[in-house]
């Protein structure tokens, strides 16, 4: 701040308390004197009585509010106030602010934080999976980090995978799972619809049929079998069996990311599918990733 | 004390109201037009693109500004939720800015890159149906509308009157870019840019 807008906050703000405070010191008066305002109406006259008294003197006490505060506290313009000197912590060396505390309170948690997760980030994240303290912190930053796309019980929604169960995308081993949160992931589905023309509709009776033993025994009779080797193997294998290095999904099962009626299946294959999972590596500590890591683990952990 | 004299001559009285507040403005934000922390960019900061812009009329069209704040504040419990706290920087371009005051939703000041675009869509179309507890309205017809691309430009130039640096080619090409965009794709393109400039790891 230059000097002029120092000294114009300095001299403005010194000039309404002193104004103020004037202005309290003439109006006040001790006593009644008996007099009206001269005001007349319909006969009603009006009492030229002092300020009563609770309200002169809880402002006199807002006026010794401000000035303590403004010796204490950075408020006259470059002046960084009695606080700054008084106090020990670095934070404050040019006097108290909103920030200064936010970054003393940040540290102070941060320390806390290393303190109480150390014990754990030592040791992999799968051992965790039983670990009362490290889920009780994991599932807090689950919670705010992770519960509005995959849901605060972890089982997902439509567009947004089930973490409860043992079916994975991009698998479910410690480092898989690290890898996830921390590079985010881009599943890419092609659009098919043009490609496939008229053989649309067939292909979706097709992909279902792959769903239970029962009816995949005669996939390779079905007229799309050829079709489906050509096109989707790529990703999600030639049995079906979809790749974890890809985020392919398996076929084979009865379970759908985008719903596994027909109609969806016929929508996924026409139009494509992008699932992307943001990375957040910028936005999380690794020490915090671990944690997450051992909640997320903890989710398809079935106790033995 | 003589009450005549101010209450019988409301010309003196107005001038005395006016000097009586205006010590607050003058004090508190006066100073603020001069300083660098307030009028200069922060480093990387970038006049929104077409469709960004047209995303954020949408915003204040829906008046999304009225139940999310876009102001984090330096309290750690909200830097631990939202990331690093807002700083005036951030806003110099912002015309008018969306801070807010209330927070019926979250504060979306940082919620670029925080959700895939599908999250976005889908919780726009139907917050229920990734949020089951959310109260929040539903947009469905941000998927039927386009947005005029004739006026993109148009509101890159008003922008640039009050400063924000467009360039001559931002604006001629600003129709191609917003033509045949949906509402829907405009405003999230919005959505996913907020806060991104300044990163924070927790």
């Amino acid at each position: 701040m230059s000097s002029f807008w120092s000294l114009w906050i300095i001299i403005l703000t010194t000039t309404c308390v002193g104004l103020v405070s004037w202005l309290l010191f003439i109006t006040n008066r001790e006593n009644t004197t008996g007099e009206t305002t001269g005001h007349e109406y319909d006969g009603i006259e009006e009492y030229d009585n002092p300020m009563p008294s609770w309200w002169v003197k809880m402002f006199v006490g807002s006026i010794i509010f401000a000035i303590a505060y403004l010796v204490i506290y950075p408020g006259m313009g470059t002046y960084k106030g009695i606080f700054a000197y008084i106090s020990s912590e670095e934070a404050y060396k040019d006097g108290w602010t909103s920030v200064g505390q936010w970054q003393i309170e940040q540290e102070a948690g941060e320390a806390q934080f290393m303190q109480q997760s150390k014990e754990y980030v030592a040791v992999p994240a799968a051992s965790l999976v039983e670990n009362h303290g490290a889920l009780r912190m994991g599932r807090r930053l689950f919670k705010s980090n992770c519960s509005v796309c995959h849901g605060s019980d972890g089982k997902g929604t439509y567009a947004f995978p089930n973490l409860t169960d043992d079916v994975w995308l991009y698998g479910g081993t410690e480092e898989n799972i690290k890898q996830t949160i921390t590079y985010g992931r881009n599943g890419t589905m092609p659009s098919w619809g043009k490609v496939l023309g008229t053989d649309l509709d067939a292909m979706a009776v097709y992909i279902k049929s792959l769903n239970s033993a029962d009816t995949r025994k005669d996939a390779e009779n079905n007229p799309m079998h050829e079709k489906f080797q050509m096109l989707c193997t790529a990703c999600h294998g030639k049995d079906a069996q979809g790749s974890q290095i890809v985020g392919a999904p398996s076929l084979t099962n009865d379970n759908w990311l985008y719903g596994g009626s027909l109609a969806e299946i016929k929508l996924t294959i026409d139009q494509g599918r992008s699932g992307v999972m943001p990375a957040h590596e910028n936005k999380l500590s690794k020490e915090r990733i671990h944690l997450l890591t051992a909640y997320v683990m903890s989710l398809s952990h079935v106790p033995e | 004390m003589n009450h005549d004299l101010v209450e019988k001559n409301i010309g003196l009285m107005m001038v005395l109201i006016v000097v009586a507040i205006s010590f607050g403005a003058l004090v508190e934000i006066v100073p603020l037009f001069f300083q660098a922390e307030t009028t200069e960019p922060v480093e990387g900061l970038k006049p929104l693109n077409a469709q960004q812009l047209e995303g954020r009329d949408i915003y204040i069209r829906e008046g999304c500004n009225v139940c999310h704040s876009q102001m984090i504040r330096p309290l750690r419990a909200e830097t631990e939720r939202y990331g690093h706290y807002s700083v005036a920087g951030e806003s110099v371009y912002e015309h008018p800015f969306l801070w807010g005051s209330k927070r019926t939703g979250p504060d979306l000041a940082r919620v670029g890159g925080r959700y895939s675009d599908d999250w976005h869509k889908l919780h726009l179309y139907n917050p229920r149906d990734v949020v089951p507890e959310s109260n929040m309205p539903s947009f469905p017809w941000l998927w039927e509308n386009k947005i005029d691309s004739e006026i993109t430009g148009k509101r890159m130039a008003a922008l640039r009157m009050v400063g924000v640096p467009y360039t001559d080619e931002d604006i001629a090409g600003a129709a191609a870019k917003t033509k045949d965009l949906l509402e829907i794709d405009a405003l999230v393109a919005y959505l996913q840019q907020l806060g991104t400039v300044i990163k924070h790891r927790r």
